[in-house]
């Protein structure tokens, strides 16, 4: 198997060139360690800035920590000095990083750089009781560091600091975990999050500005709106206004399926079907539910059989579609 | 015995082999285009999300399926029987067979969820049938059912090549030697450690051999997931903390936390047995073997810790951190041109991290643990504390 490249230039498939560069590829035989390397400083990054985080946060009030900020001041400034050195220049478009070490420098200066904003105003209260000045600075910070140097983690850290200025938490696990959906309140937050979030996704791809942040965007608004519109649909269950959130999702639903396959995006697709599903799911059980009897048991049932096997056939079909054209 | 297409298995890896250096740039798309012409694969072979869509979806179709079948039969006594079990597992498996046939399914997601199905409903249905047994101790129960499990995964690999139960069966097969070594010898709690080192050596060491043979090339995947799973049981089976855990868990005096005999061999071997995997790992160019050998440091540092406190958590973390850097910076200085065999980075080399865009949600997590909008004077920014709870949960 491992020679199929020469039968396929022995039957004239193959160009020359093509076949030499690939002989002389196997005959090299270079192990990569790409991979190694970026998880090591990724592993690297996390460590150092979790480390010097608790550092300074134990040792406050004590002689050392002066050291320590003065080490996380250095590392701040060493990461931005290089990352402006190296940086390619600003463009609309995805600007690639100047060498690998860039993305992993710029990361652990921003984050050190959190960390001295959080210890500034824990120490000193530099935005006083103004929480909403002490989150949104930093916000303001990050997103510009974000476009500027055309950093997608950073992007990531700057929607999450959107979030915690809006109140609300906003990442994948938070979501799961913290159930507080029960206040009115935030699940308005949330929803105004998520459609904040994608009508930035728009903006990305519309006007063209850094286009690839459109993906991030989307991610985090998708999820963030329909949890909230799902959210609120159980919070209103019993009440007439039930029906609107659920006619929310099912808009909602119905603009990102066309972006989804028009951009021929499978993870969105893939979003909107389950989330959608999710909906119809519960709209079903609650009619089932009226059914006072066994009988309501065997037609739960048989609607997930249903429903279960034209979802499937429906991705399938999808896959075929998207992949064909 | 492979219930898939042979031919279009070879001419898949064909595939495969040519994309990746069509990426490369060693071939242009025609003569890429050129090969798949000519080696062509028929299967059903989605993406990944819409395989793991179909994956969920066909767990929640058994789900109610079988719900459904256990309701309608629910007036007999049958659904407490291991037979109902059995029974289940051979309608999940003729949908797998027949999915497979009619629609030529090769990792869908669909087939991954049967296959998993069948096995769990087997081992359930035969775990039934153990539980009502009586006359035997707990040993000899846990002796019968790691066998059968072995079984049933091992026949399931060799027809359907999933890797998923290719390391069940390889796990089941070491739980197995281990408790029939427990219930043959009077010392074997005490041996045991050194049986398993033995047997997880062998299987790595003919994991590797079988690897290269041609003619078991379509198990390739499954015989890693077999040098993963061994390599991770040779480690462990002399780690200092699992060993101990584990005799105190199964031995007769339960909760003593005694030192182990032999405690400078164990010590010995949790700390060097990383490094003699990353030696081997870079000595002989195997990704596997270098990359367990990677994870392993972080385990045996974390053993070591666990019974030295010499410094404080955040503050090791910080070393760490400068480590990891160091080494990474210094690699990819060193390696600015190939050397030994050795080369940073090809060209159009993907990786998996990029396509999903895992990191940047990993970061997103840090910054989330935030407190956020503090309600209460005294809860403020917890200073540094986001950073210790990204890192400890991203990995």
């Amino acid at each position: 198997m491992d020679q199929w490249y020469e039968s396929l230039h022995s039957e004239g498939l193959l160009s020359d060139a093509s076949y030499e560069k690939i002989k002389l590829h196997e005959k090299a035989g270079l192990f990569s360690v790409h991979w190694e390397i970026k998880t090591l400083l990724y592993i690297g990054v996390l460590l150092l800035t979790a480390g010097l985080g608790i550092l300074v946060y134990k040792n406050i009030d004590t002689i050392g920590h002066q050291f320590v900020l003065a080490f996380i001041a250095l590392l701040v400034i060493g990461s931005f000095s290089y990352c402006f050195k190296y940086a390619l220049p600003y463009d609309r478009a995805k600007v690639k990083a100047p060498n690998t070490a860039f993305d992993y420098v710029l990361l652990l200066g921003t984050i050190s750089f959190l960390t001295f904003t959080a210890y500034l105003q824990y120490q000193y209260q530099v935005f006083g009781s103004n929480y909403g000045l002490a989150t949104f600075i930093p916000m303001v910070l990050l997103f510009l560091t974000a476009y500027y140097f055309d950093h997608l983690g950073v992007l990531s850290m700057a929607i999450a600091n959107l979030a915690l200025w809006m109140g609300v938490s906003v990442t994948p696990k938070e979501l799961l975990h913290n159930y507080d959906f029960d206040s009115e309140h935030i699940i308005y937050t949330y929803l105004l999050l998520g459609i904040l979030l994608l009508v930035l996704a728009f903006v990305s791809q519309k006007f063209d500005l850094k286009a690839h942040f459109k993906f991030s965007y989307q991610h985090y608004g998708l999820h963030v709106s329909f949890i909230s519109l799902l959210a609120g649909y159980f919070h209103f269950y019993n009440s007439i206004f039930a029906m609107f959130w659920i006619l929310g999702l099912a808009g909602l639903a119905l603009i990102f399926y066309a972006d989804a396959y028009r951009s021929r995006s499978f993870y969105f697709l893939l979003l909107v079907i389950l989330y959608s599903y999710i909906a119809l799911s519960s709209l079903a059980i609650r009619m089932v539910t009226q059914v006072e009897n066994v009988g309501g048991l065997y037609l739960a049932f048989l609607y997930f059989l249903g429903s279960g096997g034209g979802l499937i056939l429906l991705l399938i079909n999808l896959n075929r579609k998207l992949k064909s054209e | 015995m492979i219930v898939f297409n042979k031919e279009w298995l070879h001419n898949l890896r064909i595939q495969e082999q040519a994309q990746s250096y069509r990426d490369k740039g060693y071939i242009n798309n025609d003569e890429f285009k050129l090969a798949r012409q000519h080696y062509p694969v028929s299967f059903y072979m989605p993406n990944p999300f819409v395989r793991a869509g179909l994956f969920l979806l066909t767990l929640l179709i058994v789900a109610v399926g079988d719900g459904l079948l256990s309701l309608m039969a629910s007036a007999g006594n049958m659904i407490a029987s291991p037979i109902w079990s059995f029974f289940l597992a051979v309608i999940s498996y003729a949908a797998l067979e027949a999915i497979i046939h009619s629609e030529q399914h090769f990792r869908s997601g669909v087939d991954d969820a049967l296959e998993l199905i069948v096995a769990c409903q087997f081992a359930t249905g035969f775990g039934i049938m153990l539980a009502k047994t009586q006359g035997y101790d707990g040993n000899t129960l846990r002796l019968v059912f790691s066998i059968f499990l072995f079984v049933i995964t091992l026949l399931l690999t060799l027809r359907f090549l999933n890797r998923l139960t290719a390391a069940i069966a390889v796990a089941s097969l070491f739980a197995a030697f281990f408790f029939a070594w427990n219930g043959v010898t009077t010392a074997g709690l005490a041996t045991a450690p050194f049986l398993l080192m033995i047997l997880s050596a062998v299987t790595y060491l003919t994991a590797l051999r079988i690897g290269k043979k041609p003619e078991l090339v379509n198990y390739k995947d499954c015989i890693s997931m077999i040098e993963i799973v061994s390599l991770l049981v040779i480690y462990a089976s002399g780690n200092y903390y699992i060993v101990q855990t584990l005799g105190n868990v199964l031995g007769p005096d339960k909760n003593v936390n005694k030192p182990l005999p032999l405690g400078g061999f164990f010590w010995s071997y949790t700390i060097l047995m990383p490094l003699v995997f990353v030696f081997y790992g870079l000595k002989r160019k195997d990704a596997i073997l270098l990359r367990i050998g990677l994870i392993l440091i972080v385990a045996a540092v974390a053993t070591f810790r666990n019974y030295f406190h010499l410094l404080p958590a955040e503050t090791m973390l910080t070393i760490a951190g400068i480590f990891a850097i160091l080494i990474a910076w210094l690699t990819i200085r060193y390696l600015a041109t190939p050397k030994n065999g050795f080369i940073y980075t090809e060209p159009g080399e993907k990786l998996l991290l990029d396509y999903l865009r895992v990191e940047s949600l990993i970061t997103a997590q840090r910054v989330a643990n935030m407190p956020s909008a503090p309600k209460h004077e005294d809860s403020r920014f917890g200073g540094g504390d986001f950073g210790g709870g990204g890192a400890s949960e991203s990995f």
